[in-house]
């Protein structure tokens, strides 16, 4: 709060991302803004290295990503439904990690006994994960995340709200803002990080994660018939979450000066290792075709995938859906403002 | 060409001048006084710059020279130098599009409730990505940069500088180069200094830039002789809040409530036309006149009509909601200030519906805009302080950017920035000209069709 109040009066940072416009539309900013705010930065780091007022040499020390970084991750805790697992943000590497372990044993114990070691490898795809299992797990496990987020959205969503009204074109271009990583280009100049020469990285490795995610998740629902372009399609999806998430990885150790928090990196590191794996278990789908490897890594896959989906609702994947909330608001208050 | 060039400061001017004479071939090292995480100078506050141009794409309109000039002198009365005033307002067209080649990103989309103006073009991100971004680029061309080096004397002979000796923590050595450019700012982060001319006070200005601008070059210069230009006492001036740090505060202290609202001293006296219209061109004669009120500290005082008229502040507003209980507050008498603000109250002449018509005429100190009655609480207070953003005065230099001594130029060293902005601007200031002056005499020095 006393942070934002400098920055409300300095106003330098207008610009880079949607938060600097979100401020200029009030003079006088309140908690449910401070929320909203948090969740409009994706944490690209240009204001911190824009502001000559910052932590530790300055009298103000200021640190706007670390503060809107904690603020985000309290948004998260706050909200997350149901309550019960609210552990799973307490202990976000504990939790992936005992997670990710127990799905993997799971699958193979699962190979193990219904089929046997030495017979597994070499029995066809569908007889390993029947259609109908592959289906219906699918639909039960996207059910579950897309309830569990809405309940959460629906939590976060009356926080920020100040009885203002969302329009329909805001919401179009919320999405739009999203979808486009709008904001990533930090308003023409790209990120301070890692440097100059490589300014659009961060766009560019989000947006392979992203783009890489939905094509893979699109080309693996035409299971059992994942060969040919499929396979492909699958291929590039799991090359690009690879590439983006290494990327993402290799630009949170490049900015060290001590400017994130610690809660933020250690829910952002776990998701972000275990999409990692995710991807490369992924590349090996459609490359190990047809060889005994397949199935094994193909089990496994699928472990990691539906821990990313189980934990959906309570780690750093909530971030899709209050990042969508607030650009809608933010373009809602936007236009309304811009009609006045 | 191949020279050895030592340039003097870390802010704008000195960039810009280690940038262009590196272009140019020469080997250049760069000092700054003060640490790497503390560089730029008053340079990294800054935040847009004000050239001549033609329409433009960082602008809504053209901004002819002639109006340019105007401009200036509207501010300043006279130039010192007018050769030089003329030069820099001639060559400001080349800025824009100098600085965007130099890795500078301008604001061109209106975002938000920005509107681009016309005359002034806005950078993102401000002074501080302006100074990191030249300084990137520097290191690229091969500049070599000192930091927590201090230059502590110079020597000249014979017309020109031999040697400069710089400081860092307890060790001093000599540096020698065959051409020096002093773009060491001016001298307002020392306080020593300023109480020559504000005694006792000087401890209650705040500094609003780098504490590192002690002026210790320009005092050297001054020693051996150096012509100067821009008026001696003053410097640039503007209320600013009293609880803000005494240096590097930068824009987020200013309080640009006044007009909204009455300004009392500590004996809970108005003392001059909060209204007067020369706002906020020259906003600046704010910090001049709380600088002359007892203990230089002062009270703004706003009811809640006026609350979102005015830029947010950095620190919350002292509030109560009776004038009683906000005269305890802000430790003032209270029959007094509830007389004076009845008193004010009862005169108020509404011409229109616009406040700017509306005036105060009837009591010793008028209000003559903006005289919006302070009867709706709750009531806010903002203390004043006065908050130096630079000096004025500074070495006269010639049109090829060489310092001129009292015994005719000095060859082989140069001035650029607001070391040398006497020359254009004797006193008051036009926003984003500082960068201007810099940008443009830091290019001269570096070599730009100079040689
Ligand atoms: C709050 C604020 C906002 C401003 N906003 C604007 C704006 O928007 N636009 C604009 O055009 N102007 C603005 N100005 C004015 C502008 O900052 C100056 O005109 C300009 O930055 C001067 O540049 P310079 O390079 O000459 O000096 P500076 O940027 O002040 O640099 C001086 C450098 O010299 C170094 N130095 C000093 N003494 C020594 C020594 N003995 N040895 C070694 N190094 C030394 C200092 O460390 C510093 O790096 C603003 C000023 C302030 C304070
Ligand atoms: S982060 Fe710093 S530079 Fe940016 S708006 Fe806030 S105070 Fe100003
Ligand atoms: S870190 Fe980036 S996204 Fe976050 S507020 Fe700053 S500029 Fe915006």
């Amino acid at each position: 709060m006393r942070q934002l109040s400098i920055c409300n009066a300095c106003r330098y940072c207008e610009g880079y991302c949607a938060v600097w416009d979100a401020i200029e539309f009030k003079s006088i900013l309140n908690e449910g803004d401070i929320y909203h705010l948090s969740n409009l930065c994706h944490d690209c780091r240009d204001c911190y290295y824009a502001c000559p007022y910052n932590e530790p040499e300055h009298d103000f020390k200021l640190n706007i990503p670390k503060v809107l970084g904690q603020v985000r991750v309290e948004t998260y805790k706050d909200n997350l439904k149901p309550r019960f697992f609210g552990f799973a943000l307490e202990k976000p590497i504990l939790v992936t990690a005992t997670s990710t372990i127990i799905a993997v044993a799971i699958s193979i114990a699962y190979a193990a006994f219904s089929f046997g070691v030495d017979s597994f490898s070499s029995l066809p795809m569908t007889t390993v994960i029947p259609v109908t299992l592959f289906k219906s797990a699918t639909i039960l496990v996207y059910l579950y995340t897309i309830t569990l987020w809405s309940w959460e959205g629906i939590a976060y969503w009356s926080k920020i709200n100040q009885k203002e009204h969302l329009s329909v074109s805001g919401l179009g271009k919320g999405i739009r803002d999203a979808i486009f990583h709008k904001n990533f280009l930090g308003g023409g100049e790209g990120c301070k990080v890692p440097n100059h020469n490589s300014r659009y990285m961060r766009v560019t490795m989000h947006s392979l994660v992203f783009f890489g995610f939905i094509t893979a998740l699109v080309s693996i629902s035409f299971y059992p018939d994942i060969t040919g372009y499929f396979a492909i399609a699958y291929l590039i999806g799991s090359i690009a979450v690879t590439l983006g998430t290494a990327g993402m990885i290799y630009i949170h150790l490049k900015e060290s000066k001590g400017s994130r928090s610690d809660v933020q990196s250690s829910i952002d590191y776990p998701f972000t290792i275990l999409l990692f794996f995710a991807g490369i278990t992924g590349i090996i789908v459609p490359v190990s075709f047809g060889t005994t490897l397949f199935n094994w890594n193909f089990i496994i896959h699928d472990a990691l995938i539906i821990v990313v989906f189980l934990l959906a609702p309570f780690s750093k994947f909530i971030h899709p859906v209050f990042r969508v909330i607030s650009l809608i608001k933010y373009n809602s208050d936007s236009l309304r403002l811009s009609q006045k | 060409m191949g020279r050895n060039v030592i340039v003097v400061g870390g802010g704008n001017a000195a960039l810009c001048s280690a940038i262009e004479s590196s272009e140019r071939g020469d080997k250049v090292t760069l000092i700054e006084g003060s640490p790497q995480s503390s560089r730029g100078g008053n340079s990294k506050y800054t935040r847009d710059i004000r050239y001549a141009h033609d329409e433009d794409e960082f602008t809504s309109g053209s901004y002819p020279k002639d109006e340019l000039k105007e401009d200036l002198l509207a501010v300043s009365g006279s130039f010192d130098n007018r050769e030089v005033a003329n030069l820099v307002i001639d060559r400001s067209e080349e800025m824009a599009n100098w600085m965007q080649s130099h890795n500078i990103t301008f604001k061109k989309e209106i975002r938000g409730t920005l509107n681009l103006s016309r005359t002034n073009a806005f950078f993102m991100g401000g002074g501080k990505v302006l100074v990191d971004t030249y300084y990137e680029l520097i290191e690229k061309l091969g500049v070599r940069v000192l930091y927590n080096a201090t230059v502590s004397s110079i020597k000249i002979s014979k017309g020109a500088v031999r040697s400069l000796t710089i400081k860092n923590g307890h060790s001093e050595r000599e540096l020698e180069a065959d051409k020096y450019i002093f773009a060491s700012g001016g001298y307002e982060g020392n306080k020593d200094w300023l109480s020559q001319f504000w005694g006792e006070g000087t401890k209650n200005i705040k500094i609003r830039g780098s504490k590192f601008n002690t002026g210790i070059p320009l005092k050297q210069l001054i020693e051996h002789g150096a012509i100067l230009c821009g008026v001696e006492k003053a410097g640039h001036m503007v209320a600013v809040d009293s609880r803000s740090p005494e240096y590097d505060s930068g824009i987020v202290s200013r309080i640009d409530a006044i007009p909204w609202g009455i300004v009392i001293n500590k004996k809970g006296d108005r003392f001059y036309d909060e209204g007067e219209d020369i706002w906020p061109k020259r906003y600046a004669i704010w910090g001049r006149l709380v600088a002359e009120q007892e203990s230089q500290m002062c009270f703004v005082i706003i009811d809640n009509e006026a609350i979102g008229k005015f830029m947010p502040t950095a620190y919350p507003s002292m509030d109560a909601n009776s004038l009683e209980e906000l005269a305890a507050v802000v430790g003032q008498d209270p029959d007094k200030l509830v007389g004076l603000i009845s008193d004010f109250n009862r005169g108020i002449k509404k011409v229109n519906e616009d406040p700017f018509n509306w005036s105060q005429k009837e009591m010793r100190i008028p209000k003559s805009h903006w005289a919006m009655p302070i009867k709706t609480p709750p009531f806010h207070a903002y203390p004043l302080s006065p908050g130096l953003t630079f000096t004025y005065q500074g070495v006269r230099i010639n049109t090829t950017g060489r310092i001129i001594l009292k015994d005719g130029e000095l060859e082989n060293a140069f001035a650029a920035g607001e070391i040398a902005s006497g020359n254009v601007l004797r006193s008051g200031y036009l926003a984003g000209f500082g960068l201007t002056i810099g940008t443009t005499l830091g290019r001269l020095a570096g070599g730009w069709d100079n040689e």
